[in-house]
């Protein structure tokens, strides 16, 4: 086993066992700062797989920012200590979630397992040819591609470049607007006479709807001829 | 930059320059004149829509490096999306003074959802399918919780978002894994790859990548089982944004599916024109299609609510389109999207003027009863959205229903087809029962609107007499949006 | 590339050591004498009145997105600047475009009061 090995099972079982606990644990700001950890093991697989760049960047804005953002969030919220969330469905969905990653294990991973798939209805649809009864063993295009030393650089190059991410990168900053605005436009703090307006506007709806969705209070009904001859008198 | 270039996404750049620019303009715009901010984006929602129209022509063109591309039908992609959110600009300018919303916000995030859209229907690569579904996301969220504080809209954002946060977190997975088999996310060099290299068709990985992205873009459409969301999104969101929601989100997610489709179609041994369904993919599709007519409509039909019926309803007409994805005719499908678009917006028309006249949100049926006799004008174009939901000659709807399940049976899906027709005479049920509540019964209470008011606004009657003209004008001439669609030839939605 | 990390990871693992056989060490050699004044809090200060866990102002909220977003167009522009020597003047003039549509939203955020802090 390579040291290169060793550092990725080390990393594997920090972030696995830090996310484990995120999704487990009934605090939701200890679930926040653990969710920091995972995050940083996220960034030792970057750099294992020679991208530095993308280690600082989620150093920076996973931790740096978007961290920081959800325990601001946590804390934003109201009696988040007596809430204690739970959910009934947790046992099933940690057996389908373990279920799934075998079969991703299979289907993807390094063992060459042989599955006769002609007799099942749809699989056999999905995987016709020969080499498709063979699950896993998946030829990843771009394994143990050596990264350039100057890949920071290239990168930088490719997004303003017509001919590559030019698109995509104009996009973002199109992008980042609108997540701005909405954002803005959802959380910003209004004045208080504009807020105490708007309640005003919402429960006079909200009395009204009210009042059309019970039923009327109908006096009893005399028969009509009953009322006209009591006028007659 | 190359003009070319520019011209491919050229609707996109107006759009989204324009939001952006109005975005700033609003800021100088005094709360009590927000209409203008509104008569802006209608501006610019037209512009956009004509520089679409001027640029439509058979050619197909790429731009940026083969990531975007502009034929026939994504310019007539365009044209719907942008006549559909000028006619919503011009029904949200009296509804929202009438319920409190008049924030000018809205106008700068519809344009910029719209600019999205415009993306996404011109998207030739899967990154730019992802950030274009993202781009017309994002303000959807914010704009179907627009009319906070009041609870029910909060809530249709927070679903919305939460769920469709999940629904990209698919997509974007299932780009990462096609990418990881292929190599490439262009679709055009996805389908050249899978041409040349037969075993990459049987590639688990690009299976896999392949169901995610399905995935993401199925709960774009609300497809059934990828629907739960879109009820009670759609009632809590304010009626314009519904609106919205209901034709422009589904035509520009309708034609990103397709495409992406497309990409896959070398999966097929049989090649036909002009697009192609994999053989693996197809059965999936039908299966879809066919539970979501199911589901939706009858589901539709045990509504009290009739904009929860409308919602039930847009699930139902995602089912049809996506029979017509499944068969492999893209024209049929864009041209049922665009009938069932305008129908659809005919039916809001009378939802917002009610909900702007009587100023509260009340769609129950009862609520209805005996509109179209104090509004007839109202209880006729409802009765023309209905008849043309349903498929009644002369209305579009019939016109793209039998386009639509033409197709289908000539790709040897008749029992798809049946199924169809089956599900549109089931839902006659449902959508008459709003002609007989509008028009047969009687108030409960003395309504409180004059029948005057209900007409009175002249935006909202100008949108009431476009949509419900292209009703019928696209059911009498079909051949000229025919004309429009394939510009005169045939297009190959991915090259 | 991989051996530049390397001195990160033997950063956070000697600043680990550091502080854990520090504190271990500290564990074993001070006296052990606790009382319920020393177990206090804040051994010399004030106790806190009622729970500690106040609802903060949605202000940090904002701030903290407006953080996110301009993050990530720092670490967009970063691999830009390295490649800033040989760019021509047409990327050049997209990263302005960029910038200048971001500096939209910051404007935006700015005139909304966003960034007001009272």
């Amino acid at each position: 086993m390579t040291l290169q090995q060793v550092i990725f099972i080390i990393l594997a079982i920090a972030v696995i066992g830090s996310a484990l606990f995120v999704v487990t644990t009934s605090n939701l700001f200890r679930g926040a700062l653990m969710l920091i950890v995972a995050f940083f093991g996220v960034a030792g697989f970057y750099v294992l797989l020679d991208n530095g760049l993308f280690a600082v960047a989620q150093v920076m804005i996973y931790i740096g920012a978007i961290s920081i953002l959800i325990i601001f969030s946590v804390m934003l919220t109201r009696g988040m200590q007596a809430m204690i969330p739970r959910n009934a469905q947790a046992g099933s969905v940690a057996i389908a979630a373990a279920l799934l990653f075998l079969i991703l294990l299979l289907a993807f991973g390094p063992f060459r397992l042989v599955v006769d798939l002609s007799g099942v209805p749809i699989l056999s649809a999905l995987f016709r040819t020969e080499s498709a009864r063979v699950l896993g063993g998946v030829p990843w295009q771009f394994a143990n591609r050596e990264v350039p030393e100057t890949y920071i650089a290239d990168f930088g190059r490719a997004l303003v470049d017509l001919n590559q991410f030019l698109l995509p990168f104009l996009l973002v900053a199109f992008l980042v607007d609108a997540v701005l605005a909405g954002a803005i436009y959802i959380a910003r703090q209004r004045k208080p006479a504009e807020v105490i307006a708007e309640r005003e506007a919402i429960a006079k709806e909200e009395a009204e709807e009210l009042a059309a969705l019970q039923p009327q209070p109908t006096a009893p009904t005399l028969p009509q001829g009953a009322i006209a001859s009591t006028a007659d008198h | 930059m190359n003009v070319a270039d520019l011209e491919t996404v050229l609707p996109f750049l107006l759009l989204a320059t324009g939001g952006v620019a109005l975005l700033l303009v609003d800021l100088a715009v005094p709360q009590a004149r927000k209409s203008l901010t509104g008569w802006l984006a209608f501006v610019v929602a037209l512009a956009a829509g004509v520089s679409a129209l001027a640029l439509v022509s058979g050619k197909t063109m790429k731009g940026f490096a083969g990531m975007v591309q502009a034929d026939a039908f994504a310019y007539f992609a365009d044209v719907l999306l942008c006549v559909v959110a000028a006619l919503v600009i011009l029904l949200s300018l009296r509804y929202h003074t009438a319920r409190g919303l008049m924030r000018g916000e809205f106008y700068p995030l519809l344009l910029l959802s719209l600019s999205g859209m415009s993306l996404a229907v011109h998207a030739a690569d899967l990154l730019v399918v992802f950030l274009a579904i993202e781009l017309l996301s994002i303000p959807l969220y914010v704009l179907s919780g627009f009319a906070r504080p009041r609870l029910e809209s909060e809530e249709a954002a927070l679903k919305y978002f939460l769920t469709g946060a999940f629904a990209s977190g698919f997509l974007v997975y299932g780009v990462a894994l096609i990418y990881g088999a292929s190599g490439t996310t262009a679709l055009g060099d996805l389908r050249a790859a899978l041409l040349d290299n037969p075993a990459l068709t049987s590639d688990a990985l690009l299976m896999a990548g392949l169901a995610l992205v399905m995935v993401g873009l199925l709960f774009k459409i609300a497809a059934v089982p990828f629907h739960f969301w879109a009820p009670d999104v759609y009632e809590g969101a304010p009626t314009t944004v519904t609106a919205f929601m209901a034709t422009a989100t589904k035509a520009a997610a309708f034609l990103a599916l397709m495409r992406v489709v497309a990409g896959f179609a070398a999966l097929s041994p049989s090649l036909a024109q002009p697009f192609e369904v994999a053989d693996a993919l197809r059965p999936m599709l039908a299966l879809i299609a066919a539970i979501t007519m199911i589901v939706g409509n009858v589901t539709a039909l045990a509504q009290q609510n009739v904009k929860r019926m409308l919602a039930y309803s847009s699930i139902a007409h995602a089912g049809y389109a996506l029979a017509g994805v499944a068969s492999g005719d893209a024209t049929a499908v864009l041209f049922y999207l665009a009938a069932y678009a305008f129908a659809t917006l005919a039916a809001f028309v009378v939802l917002i003027a009610v909900g702007s006249t009587e100023g509260n949100e009340d769609h129950r049926y009862e609520a209805y009863a005996g509109l179209g006799r104090r509004a007839p004008l109202l209880g006729v174009i409802m009765a023309l959205a209905m008849f043309s939901l349903i498929g009644i000659p002369p209305t579009a709807g019939f016109v793209g229903k039998y386009f639509l399940f033409r197709a289908v049976v000539a790709s040897d899906l008749t029992w798809l087809a049946v199924i169809g027709v089956l599900t549109s005479a089931l839902s006659a049920a449902f959508y008459l029962r709003v002609l007989m509540v509008l028009f047969m019964r009687e108030p409960e209470t003395a309504p409180e609107a004059e029948p005057a008011a209900l007409a009175a606004d002249a935006p909202r009657m100008v949108a009431a007499y476009v949509s419900a003209a292209a009703v019928l004008l696209i059911g009498v001439f079909p051949s000229a949006v025919l004309a429009l669609l394939t510009g005169g030839e045939l297009v190959a939605l991915v090259r | 590339m991989r051996t530049d990390f390397a001195f990160v990871g033997v950063m956070i693992v000697s600043a680990a050591l550091l502080m854990g056989v520090t504190l271990l060490a500290a564990s074993f050699l001070r006296p052990k004498k606790p009382n319920t004044a020393k177990l206090s809090t804040y051994e010399c200060g004030m106790e806190t009145v009622g729970d500690t866990w106040v609802q903060f102002r949605v202000n940090y909220y904002i701030l903290a997105l407006v953080f996110v977003l301009f993050d990530i167009e720092a670490i967009l522009l970063f691999p830009i600047a390295v490649a800033f020597n040989a760019l021509p003047l047409f990327a050049v003039l997209n990263v302005v475009l960029f910038i200048l549509v971001l500096l939209a939203a910051l404007l935006y955020a700015w005139r909304k009061g966003a960034l007001d802090w009272e």
